[in-house]
Order: C-alpha cells, then sequence, then structure tokens
C-alpha cells in the first residue's frame, strides 16, 4: 500500500518544524505543504477544523493535530528507531517533560520576549526558574542524555529557537554560565544534522519572530482596519520602527506612519509609548478573527 | 477534579490503592517531594515511583495493567483522536469553565458562550456514538467525566444523556462528589470571592 504523508507547517512555527524534524528522524518521505498563517488554506481549515493550527499531519487522508499527540502518533505507527521508551515509568517521565517544555517553559520565554521593562524582568525571572527546574533534572536524573534522540530532546528543540530569539530580542535566559547542563543539552542540540536541517535560517528567523511574538501585531491589525475606517490614534508609541519591515501587511498603517512621524510638532505631542498602547486598545475595535 | 480522573481509572482497572488527602493550602512534604516541579496533585506512587499530570497517570495506568478494560484503543490513529479531545477538554473546557466562575456581566457572558461552543464540538464529537471511546467508555470519557459535576451548576446541553450514562458506571460513580454538593461550593466560592 502506497503511504501517503503530508504536513501542513509554516516554516517559522517550532511546532511545525519538531514534526519535520520528527518524520525526518523516522526517515519518512512525506509532502511538506506551507502554510500561510494569516490566510489559511481551506485545506487546513478541512483537517484542523477545531484549532485551525498547524502542524497537522495527514496520513492516508486522515488528520493528527496537536504536536504532541502527532509525535507520539508517528512513533507508534513508524516503529523503528522509537523516540518514546518502551518502559511505561520513563515514558510517563518522558510525556512529563516534554509537557513541561512546551506548556511551562516556552510560554514563559515568549513571554519575555514580548514584554517589556519590570513584566519582561518578570517573565524572564520565571522563564529561569524553569530553566533551573529542567538544570537540575538534567544534572541528577540525565534523562536527556541518551544514546539515541527521544521524545524529550525533539521537545527540547525549543531551546535552539530560544537562543535565536535571546538574539533577536536582545534577552538573556539562557546562559552557559547560569545553567550549563541545559545549555550543553541546546549545544548538542543545535550541532545535531537532522536538527539543524529542521531551523530556519538565523536571520530570516529572527525577522519573523519579531513579528511573530510581538504583542504590536494583533494591535497592529486592529489600527489596519481602523485606519481604512478613518479612525486614528496618533504617536510613535507603537513602535512604528518595527513597521518598517512590516510595509506590505500594512500598507495602510504606513502610509499614515510616514505622514506623521517627521512632523516635529507631532513628535513633541505624541504620548510615550507605554502610556498610549492601552488606549489605544481601547478605541480600537480587537480584530474580528482570532 | 483531576484527581478525579485517576480514580475513575484506577477503578476501572479494578485497583487497590491507598489515598492521601491533601491540604492544598498546607501541602505535605510527600507531595512536594514527589511532584517538586509542579506541587500539584494528584500524584499517583506505584512501587515508590511517582507519576505526575493526571492524563500522563491515566496512560500510565492504561499501560502498567493493559489487561484490564483498556482505555486507549489499540489503532494508532484512534489514539491520537483520543489524546487530540483529551487534550480539547484540558485546553478548552477547563480553561474555559473556570473562568465562568471567575467573571462577571457582560466578561462572563462573552466566556460562557465560548465555553458552550466548545461543549457543543464536545457534543458533536460524541455524536451517536454511547461514549467518547465509542462503545466502551475510554480516555476521553475519564478526562471530561470529572467535568459533569460542574455542568449541573450551570444546566447545559444534551450531554446529559452521555452524562448519565458514565455515571451508571460504577467506577465513574464511586469516584465523583455528589453534585449538589459541588453547586453549594461553588455559590460559596462565588460569595468569598465577590463575585455576584
Amino acid at each position: 500500500m502506497a503511504e501517503e504523508v503530508k504536513l501542513f507547517g509554516a516554516w517559522g512555527s517550532p511546532y511545525s518544524r519538531r514534526i519535520e524534524l520528527a518524520l525526518k528522524l523516522k526517515g519518512l518521505q512525506f509532502e511538506y505543504i506551507e502554510e500561510d498563517l494569516y490566510n489559511k488554506s481551506p485545506a487546513l481549515l478541512k483537517y484542523n477544523p477545531v484549532h485551525k493550527k498547524v502542524p497537522v499531519l495527514v496520513h492516508n487522508g486522515k488528520p493528527v493535530a496537536e504536536s504532541l499527540v502527532i509525535l507520539e502518533y508517528i512513533d507508534e505507527t513508524w516503529k523503528h528507531n522509537p523516540f518514546l521508551p518502551t518502559d511505561p515509568y520513563e515514558k510517563a517521565k518522558a510525556r512529563f517533560w516534554a509537557r513541561f517544555i512546551d506548556e511551562k517553559f516556552w510560554p514563559a520565554a515568549k513571554k519575555a520576549m514580548a514584554s517589556r521593562e519590570r513584566e519582561r524582568e518578570e517573565a524572564i525571572e520565571e522563564a529561569q526558574q524553569h530553566l533551573k527546574t529542567l538544570e537540575s533534572e538534567l544534572k541528577e536524573k540525565k534523562i536527556f542524555g541518551r544514546e539515541s534522540l527521544g521524545f524529550v530532546d525533539i521537545a527540547a528543540h525549543l531551546l535552539v529557537w530560544l537562543v535565536v530569539a535571546q538574539e533577536a530580542f536582545g534577552v538573556e535566559i539562557l546562559t552557559e554560565e547560569k545553567f550549563p547542563a541545559v545549555h550543553e543539552l541546546y549545544r548538542r542540540l543545535a550541532d545535531e544534522a537532522v536538527f539543524k536541517e529542521c531551523m530556519p535560517p538565523k536571520e530570516q528567523l529572527i525577522a519573523y519572530l519579531k513579528e511573530a511574538i510581538e504583542e504590536t501585531r494583533p494591535h497592529l491589525k486592529a489600527l489596519e482596519s481602523g485606519l481604512k475606517e478613518r479612525k486614528f490614534v496618533g504617536g510613535e508609541s507603537l513602535g512604528f520602527v518595527e513597521l518598517a519591515a512590516n510595509v506590505i501587511k500594512f500598507p495602510t498603517v504606513h502610509e499614515w506612519y510616514q505622514r506623521f512621524a517627521d512632523d516635529a510638532v507631532f513628535k513633541e505631542c505624541a504620548p510615550p509609548r507605554s502610556d498610549s498602547l492601552p488606549i489605544i486598545k481601547l478605541y480600537l475595535e480587537p480584530p474580528a478573527s482570532k | 477534579m483531576f484527581g478525579m480522573r485517576v480514580r475513575i481509572a484506577l477503578a476501572e482497572k479494578g485497583l487497590k490503592y491507598e489515598q492521601r488527602e491533601e491540604d492544598l493550602r498546607n501541602k505535605s512534604p510527600l507531595l512536594l517531594e514527589t511532584n517538586p516541579v509542579h506541587k500539584k496533585i494528584p500524584v499517583l506512587i506505584h512501587n515508590g515511583k511517582p507519576i505526575c499530570e493526571s492524563l500522563i497517570i491515566v496512560e500510565y495506568i492504561d499501560e502498567v495493567w493493559k489487561d484490564e478494560s483498556p482505555l486507549l484503543p489499540s489503532d494508532p490513529y484512534q489514539r491520537a483522536q483520543a489524546r487530540f479531545w483529551a487534550d480539547y477538554v484540558d485546553k478548552k473546557v477547563f480553561t474555559l469553565g473556570r473562568m465562568v466562575w471567575r467573571t462577571k456581566g457582560e466578561e462572563q457572558e462573552t466566556i460562557t458562550k465560548e465555553y458552550l461552543e466548545c461543549l457543543k464540538v464536545l457534543e458533536g464529537e460524541l455524536g451517536d456514538k454511547s461514549y467518547f471511546g465509542g462503545e466502551k467508555f475510554g480516555f476521553v470519557d475519564v478526562a471530561l467525566m470529572p467535568f459533569y459535576i460542574w455542568f449541573y451548576a450551570y444546566e447545559t446541553l444534551g450531554n446529559f444523556t452521555w452524562a448519565k450514562r458514565c455515571m451508571e458506571k460504577e467506577s465513574v460513580s464511586s469516584s465523583l462528589p455528589d453534585r449538589h454538593q459541588v453547586y453549594e461550593f461553588l455559590l460559596e466560592f462565588k460569595k468569598l470571592n465577590g463575585i455576584e
């Protein structure tokens, strides 16, 4: 029987790349379909009507969604080079740590990237707390330190994304001094050929992360539609420097910005960034689509 | 809430176990030692080894005592579907459900709408089946059942037939507290937190 494996993904999504990684580790052939996350294909919406997200694996026409669920599916369907141990207790541990990375560590890391000043400090603290947890687990129990790459290593690939994001946002969360064991894991994963293949080019990724993680995006979308209807609020306060990279996505906002940004009087009158963002949120309708 | 999932799973397998009640405002050293990462219940300790996170525990139980009343199907695709829906219960039903109690006015209305939408999605998934697991009570049923006690408190739709069916199972009815008790508890909670 011909196996048909398709992966719906996005080049900048670590969860999507994680599935690519898994398929490559199993040596599987698959068709990759790149999704524009701002313009999702009918196929994606058909295969993942519940969450409408990537990644989605479609195996012989049957879809599987949610990255950790997909990983287990892949492992159970193609049993060579197993990701998960056979012992139920060890399996439970692997699942626990993969979940920990996904549900605790990564959201905290993302928050640290997206926030500013005090909020950022607190978020960094939180992310580092989680790294401490990983650090002691790695030191004491060495669950990651096996010969072959497994379930938790695939999940921990996020560490490689973290380091790129750190550079993009000028944030320090994972350092070699503070977390030598985690850093060593990061190095091991970053240098691993298959993992390397599944990382997008660094510069591209940095630009993409800034766009994806920064909170300005939903507000920019709102502003975009608000401006089209002749509603606007002024100021440099949305960090329009970032907009320069987003001309194509937000042409109206960009044009509007150009009109005001260089006006000296306007600049004088613009409120500081931290004050106006909440006001802008109040003025504008949140975007209709989620 | 999540502890109930484990109790149901253990009862399904006909297992004898020792239960320790935890005071969540004053956690025991044993709990902190066995779940240092999250410091939460439930924790299953099997022959001295701790397992944490309710769904992970349920899968563990299912794998170790695999000959008795399997909760997950054997086919990988069916298993993936079960895990997907259990994850949906965690991500949506639980998260939204608890917010219904913690909000009021317009915010509560919006959240309640979203919550009911989620329940509709689940109903769609259940379809004509007796259980989410098909003919047999399974993983998703275990995942969702504890939330049934919330359903009474805000009278939801059609899930009742499924829930009644589950409640007929000894393993389930013996593991869940009385709905009325929970309702009273939730009313108290609201009063204490100034949510009218």
